[in-house]
């Protein structure tokens, strides 16, 4: 398993280009986030409606039904 | 009962840190000591942070780092209605200082969820409409001298029947000169569950939970770049629902109980016996995700797949898009789509059935009529305006959001109802005072 993850990783990085300081502005826009889009009261509605999620690593709550 | 809503509020364009770490590493430890101590909030993978869009994955700004502290501060209030009766209203208040030139940032934030629920599951009891509020209060930070990044949090939920403590850290590592951002979390939970209007010293349950995630993101190319990661959630305790009756068949009936069957069909077929829900006492989820950000010269593609898989038996996949559109200077404009299909847990049985023995009636050892453990899709459409109220880059920045969801969920294989239509709505400020 350690060595598919490392076959992976150096396959990443294999297809990575070198990018300079200078030319890192689009990366460092502020839509290039790696946050959700969906705000607070979204996720929790997402948190509610669909057992498959977990890894929110925030404080849970009671599920809102009955 | 069911994890929260993580809170991450984008704030306004954020800067890359150059920082000085004589100044700040002092600083920088009793703010992390101090969360460790106090905490709440969403401890986001540092690498995930919402700065990591530029120093998350080894960016650089082409401004220089503002100079001196500033203050941001955020509010959002979002509305849920459906066609299955329910509808929450949430408000939401964010606060916080940040210096990118020193590395560090600590905020505090504050929700509200009033919830109004007449589902089809209340009235299949005879229950009338049930209103609750749940009160979140979090606080979180990040301090950095270098290429090691710290953050921490802590939240705290608290509703009549529900409480939960959460608490985690989240270290980042940049390496190969800004092009990888290694990043791991760990937070710890612990849920105390209740029935309303009873004492926790006279009924409750516990829930601990243990959630890892570990990942990193590649810079692709001066445009793109890759994250890859994935998240483990180690649940102990009885999640059980106190509320919760399943309705219980004879075997030969089933064939009489269809999908989506009526609540006055069900409790006509149904027999006397309507034990409580009972799930299995532990839980451990596993999930990995993958997402892709490109940014052209005006607008940002986001393309996520997450697949997901748990001891419950549930598999399930989240695909994600977003396109992000500078419409002006002020104006961006973010249509996204989203779909999630899941399997159900081993245990789901539409139509539980008794078996009768010798000994007398032989109910399920596991039992759930909870709907989101049976197989379901879920498509979401939506897009989300931002207006900014000043240049981007200014001493003050102020912008408005407004955000509206469509939420369709048909349900496979469950009672009472086939399919939900939801409608999300939010209108947000954000502000930022250096």
């Amino acid at each position: 398993m350690t060595m598919r993850v490392a076959i992976a990783l150096v396959l990443v990085c294999a297809g990575c280009t070198r990018v300079a300081p200078h030319q890192r502005s689009r990366l460092a826009h502020p839509s290039m986030t790696q946050t959700s889009s969906a705000g607070p009261g979204e996720q929790h509605v997402r948190a509610v409606q669909e057992g498959a999620v977990g890894g929110s690593l925030d404080a849970t709550s009671g599920c809102g039904c009955n | 009962m069911r994890r929260a809503a993580a809170a991450a509020t984008e704030p306004l364009g954020a800067g890359v840190r150059s920082p000085r770490p004589s100044r700040a590493f002092g600083r920088g430890l009793a703010a992390l000591a101090a969360f460790a101590l106090a905490a709440a909030g969403r401890p986001a993978l540092a690498g995930e942070s919402d700065r990591a869009g530029a120093a998350g994955t080894g960016g650089a700004s082409p401004a220089a780092p503002p100079a001196g502290a500033t203050l941001e501060g955020s509010a959002e209030l979002s509305t849920y209605a459906d066609t299955d009766n329910v509808t929450v209203i949430t408000p939401t208040a964010r606060a916080g200082m940040r210096d990118d030139a020193e590395g560090w940032r600590l905020g505090a934030r504050y929700l509200v969820d009033v919830v109004s629920a007449a589902s089809v599951d209340i009235v299949s009891t005879a229950s009338s409409r049930w209103r609750e509020v749940r009160h979140v209060a979090g606080v979180d930070g990040e301090y950095g001298p270098g290429d090691l990044r710290g953050a921490a949090s802590a939240s705290v939920s608290v509703e009549p029947d529900y409480l939960s403590l959460s608490g985690g850290l989240s270290p980042s590592w940049k390496i190969d000169d800004d092009h990888v951002t290694l990043a791991v979390a760990y937070a710890l939970g612990h849920d105390t569950i209740g029935r309303a209007d009873t004492p926790f010293s006279v009924f409750h349950r516990t829930l601990v939970r243990h959630q890892m995630a570990a990942g990193a993101s590649f810079v692709l190319s001066p445009s793109s770049i890759l994250w890859l990661g994935g998240d483990a959630v180690l649940e102990r305790g009885d999640q059980s629902k106190p509320y919760r009756y399943v309705p219980m068949f004879d075997a030969a009936t089933t064939e009489r109980v269809p999908r989506g069957a009526h609540v006055a069909l069900v409790n006509a077929l149904r027999r006397d016996e309507r034990p409580l829900e009972q799930l299995p006492t532990a839980r451990d989820r596993y999930a990995v995700t993958g997402r892709w950000l490109h940014r052209s010269s005006w607008a940002t593609l986001r393309l996520e797949e997450r697949l997901y898989t748990d001891t419950w038996g549930q598999l399930a996949t989240t695909t994600e898009g977003r396109y992000a559109m500078d419409l002006s200077e002020r104006l961006t404009l973010a249509p996204d789509v989203r779909l999630h299909v899941q399997s159900a847990a081993g245990f789901w049985r539409r139509v539980p059935t008794v078996s009768e023995t010798a000994a007398g009636v032989v109910i399920p050892t596991l039992r759930t009529g909870d709907r989101e453990l049976g197989p379901l899709a879920t498509v979401t459409v939506g897009a989300d305006v931002r207006l900014a109220l000043g240049p981007r880059v200014a001493a003050t920045r102020m912008a408005l959001v407004f955000r509206l969801v469509g939420i369709h969920t048909s349900f496979l294989d469950a009672l009472f109802i086939t399919s939900r239509s939801a409608v999300f709505s939010a209108v947000g400020f954000e502000g930022a005072f250096q």
